[in-house]
């Protein structure tokens, strides 16, 4: 069977810790009907330098708490690869918090899930590929 | 930094656990008991987090009508990645 799930960027883990009850409450439903959730580790970092303390405990308490959700590293020489083709055909400096989600996405084949899909579109434009972004708010 | 007085018990047990890790892995006992104390220190950090996060996850829990927005939006979000697994 294939897993299916989304790559969280950093706009979504900003309001999980920013207290969005909507999005927490996603996170809650996702877990509950086992929708896989992959948070990368450089999108994290960067997503957390814009929140407290306390914000950020929230969100390191989810990634930790969730069976679904899975926190994506750079610990390989591969994964390190992955991402480095990704930062190559950045304009620099590169949007390292883009560029990880990326290259997660590509490589698990799954949609970066957004609160906006305006923060993608400088990123969309530099790159020669296409990103699969599936906004939160219903666009209708 | 604040300073916090550990019980006598538990600088009990960071001794014993240390001198155990110390034994099983022929470390220095001073070296045993930094890996021991970081350990737990790591350890509360994460029960910290984990607790943040209930305490949050609890309160949208009690929310009915942001869960039901919530349901909503994970079952499109679902139907897409059906959708999507389909069309390959």
């Amino acid at each position: 069977m294939t897993i299916l799930g989304y790559v969280l960027d950093d706009t979504v883990l900003v309001e999980v810790g920013r207290g969005d009850f909507d999005v927490r409450a996603l996170m809650v439903i996702f877990n509950q009907s086992d929708t896989r959730t992959s948070v990368p580790a450089i999108t994290l970092a960067v997503a957390e330098a814009s929140l407290s303390p306390d914000q950020r405990r929230v969100v390191r308490g989810m990634i930790d708490a969730l069976d679904n959700v899975e926190l994506a590293l750079v610990s390989t020489q591969d994964e390190a690869a992955r991402l480095s083709e990704v930062v190559a055909r950045m304009i620099p400096p590169a949007d390292m918090a883009a560029a990880h989600a990326i290259a997660v996405s590509q490589y698990l084949d799954w949609p970066i899930l957004t609160m906006s899909r305006k923060r993608w579109a400088p990123v969309a434009a530099e790159l020669p590929w296409r990103i699969e972004l599936v906004e939160i708010r219903d666009p209708e | 930094m604040t300073s916090i007085k550990v019980p006598e018990r538990v600088r009990e047990l960071i001794h014993e656990v240390a001198a155990q890790l110390s034994k099983e892995s022929g470390r220095s006992v001073p070296m045993a008991e930094a890996i021991v104390r970081m350990h737990g220190s790591f350890a509360t950090e994460r029960h910290r987090n984990r607790l943040a996060w209930e305490e949050a996850a609890q309160e949208v829990k009690d929310d009915t009508d942001a869960m039901a927005r919530a349901q909503v939006t994970a079952d499109r979000l679902n139907a897409l990645l059906q959708a999507r697994q389909a069309g390959r």
